[in-house]
């Protein structure tokens, strides 16, 4: 028998080996696509609800988004302070009627009503407000204690979160000090806020700050977590590619461990990008691309340009599993940049170290925010699948 | 910089619109990918966890996946692409001890001279052994194989013939060697008794 009818012999016995479809397989197949479309549309509603709120509260997009898709994927994170016994208050803290600061114009039976509507607790034990902030502590029915966050708007009080760890990681530390009420609940931290990034080392223009700590993540095992430096440079021009470099490895940086391309030879290929600004969409220039590559190689990654009119998440394209699309996803180009800053999204997926099928990185975002010392570099991946 | 493509998996707009029921379509395909993944693989276990994969893939974009002529090719370039890759195919293997863990039917075993053949087709470079596995398992024309490998259909001979060749010369040492060990000690040559 020559090689030919060998091979068609052998493939014929290994197609009528092959089992048949059955209905449990239909099932799996279906309940799989099922909870793998809630997990991003869980993502997206995260977003979404939060971000009306800050929007409405005068807060810009990207001020508060950057973490939100954290708060999706810690939906195991308990969002009640244990019972039955009351959490102790801080010293000096009057536990019927905590008030650090103003609330202009919501009524604590606002909050009430809130709640009520939620279906959330009986009771409300405890509430703080602060600079149209508010977080209150409730009684379980089935036991237990609930803190949740609102946000003034319109009069009334819209609930934002019940995750305190999400309400400290996705909304403002400056203007809302949201850690502040939390802590004056007597409610434990989940997380420790991050410290203002201006702090959290010397300038540096690797992917992470001198003395190795990474502020602002979550742990390295949250595949979500910004990285964050700060670039010199006038922030009152466009970002030098330096930044956009910087950013670049810190999303390196940022990424996943099990995700992250380790092998020699492995490849990263940087969507051809763009630069948001509030009005415009422009692609990387030369330079920004060179600075791109520098960093990216520094990292023992060989860099590929792709291009970016090819359709995102189809194999069919061959080059980037992502959101290659501008306005597929909460991170759209209709969304404002930081105050000055730039939001370069969709630029950074990871190949598979032996196909050109990719992984991950869907949604990288760079985040570029003048600072007093520069440009303040964030990155981080919206979703890891 | 632009990749050209000269084939891809797209949508017709001649193509009179015939509807496609996920269901429908999972039942036709699903015998042929998973035993395109196993000649891929060389597991039946892994082969199915990556059938499965591709068709999430699918179902998950079935709006899309299910106006292209052929939805099926896009599959299997999701399932022979997950087959060659490390990551895909550990967390595959990991799935597949689950779900094998959970039935208690018997996989048929490969013929021996068929598994030492899939063996050496593993062995080539992932293209030329995607290309045999699409050519000899599926009896697929070029034209569809070069699409669903998106590559021309001149690369897809180019890879099928040297996949060929060197399974050829293969093949050859192996019957040689067995051919030596048929002939008793005493008669091979350069033995004097």
């Amino acid at each position: 028998m020559n090689l030919d009818d060998r091979l068609r012999s052998a493939g014929s016995r290994l197609g009528d080996q092959a089992p048949g479809p059955t209905a449990e397989g239909l099932e799996d197949v279906v309940r799989r696509a099922e909870a793998s479309r809630r997990r991003r549309v869980a993502a997206t509603s995260i977003a979404a609800s939060v971000l009306a709120v800050a929007l409405a509260f005068g807060l810009t997009r990207a001020a508060v988004d950057h973490r939100i898709d954290v708060a999706a994927e810690g939906g195991g994170r308990s969002v009640t302070t244990p019972g039955p016994s009351r959490p102790d208050l801080p010293p000096g803290t009057d536990p019927d009627t905590t008030t650090p600061g103003t609330h202009a114009a919501c009524e604590i039976e606002d909050l009430r009503v809130r709640l009520a509507g939620l279906d959330r607790s009986t009771a409300i034990d405890r509430y703080a407000c602060r600079d149209g902030w508010a977080t209150t502590l409730a009684r379980l029915g089935g036991g237990g204690w609930e803190i949740s966050l609102f946000v003034e708007q319109n009069g009334t009080w819209a609930f934002v979160t019940d995750d305190p760890a999400a309400a400290i990681d996705t909304l403002p530390q400056g203007p809302a000090p949201v850690a502040d009420l939390f802590v004056a609940m007597g409610v434990p931290l989940p997380t420790t806020p991050a410290p203002p990034a201006e702090t959290a080392g010397p300038p540096t223009t690797e992917g992470t700050p001198a003395g190795g700590e990474r502020p602002g993540v979550a742990g390295d095992d949250d595949p979500a977590a910004p990285a964050v430096t700060i670039v010199d440079g006038d922030p009152t021009t466009d970002p030098p590619p330096e930044a956009i470099g910087a950013a670049a490895g810190a999303l390196i940086d940022a990424v996943d461990p099990v995700n992250r391309p380790t092998e020699v030879g492995d490849r990263i290929v940087v969507q051809d990008g763009f630069f948001l600004t509030r009005s415009t969409v422009r692609r990387f220039t030369d330079a920004e691309r060179d600075a791109l590559s520098r960093a990216l190689t520094d990292r023992g990654l060989q860099v590929t340009f792709a291009d970016p009119t090819l359709p995102d998440d189809d194999p069919a394209s061959g080059l980037v599993l992502g959101s290659a699309a501008l306005g597929s996803d909460p991170w759209s180009a209709t969304g404002a940049p930081p105050p000055g800053g730039y939001v370069v999204r969709g630029e950074l997926s990871y190949p598979d170290p032996d196909g050109d099928h990719f992984f991950g990185g869907q949604g990288s975002v760079v985040r570029l925010t003048p600072s007093p010392t520069g440009w303040l570099a964030e990155a981080q991946l919206a979703w890891i699948t | 910089m632009t990749r050209s493509r000269p084939s891809r998996l797209e949508p017709s707009a001649s193509t009179t619109p015939v509807p496609l029921t996920f269901d429908a379509f999972y039942r036709a395909e699903y015998r042929r990918v998973v035993a395109i993944a196993q000649s891929l693989t060389g597991d039946r276990a892994v082969a199915e966890e990556l059938a499965q994969e591709g068709f999430v893939a699918a179902h998950r974009r079935w709006g899309r996946v299910s106006g292209y002529d052929r939805p099926g090719d896009w599959v299997r370039r999701v399932v022979i692409n997950r087959a060659i890759s490390v990551h895909r195919r550990r967390d595959a293997e990991r799935r597949a001890l689950v779900r094998v863990g959970r039935r208690d039917d018997a996989v048929p075993a490969v013929p021996d001279e068929d598994a030492w053949l899939w063996d050496q087709v593993r062995s080539l470079p992932p293209r030329q052994a995607q290309a045999i596995a699409l050519v000899y398992v599926e009896d697929l024309p070029l034209e569809r194989v070069a699409t669903i490998l998106g590559c021309a259909e001149t690369t897809v001979k180019t890879h099928l013939k040297r996949g060929r060749d060197t399974l050829a010369v293969r093949i050859r040492e192996r019957e040689a060697a067995e051919q030596v060990d048929d002939v008793p000690p005493s008669e091979r040559p350069g033995v004097r008794t």
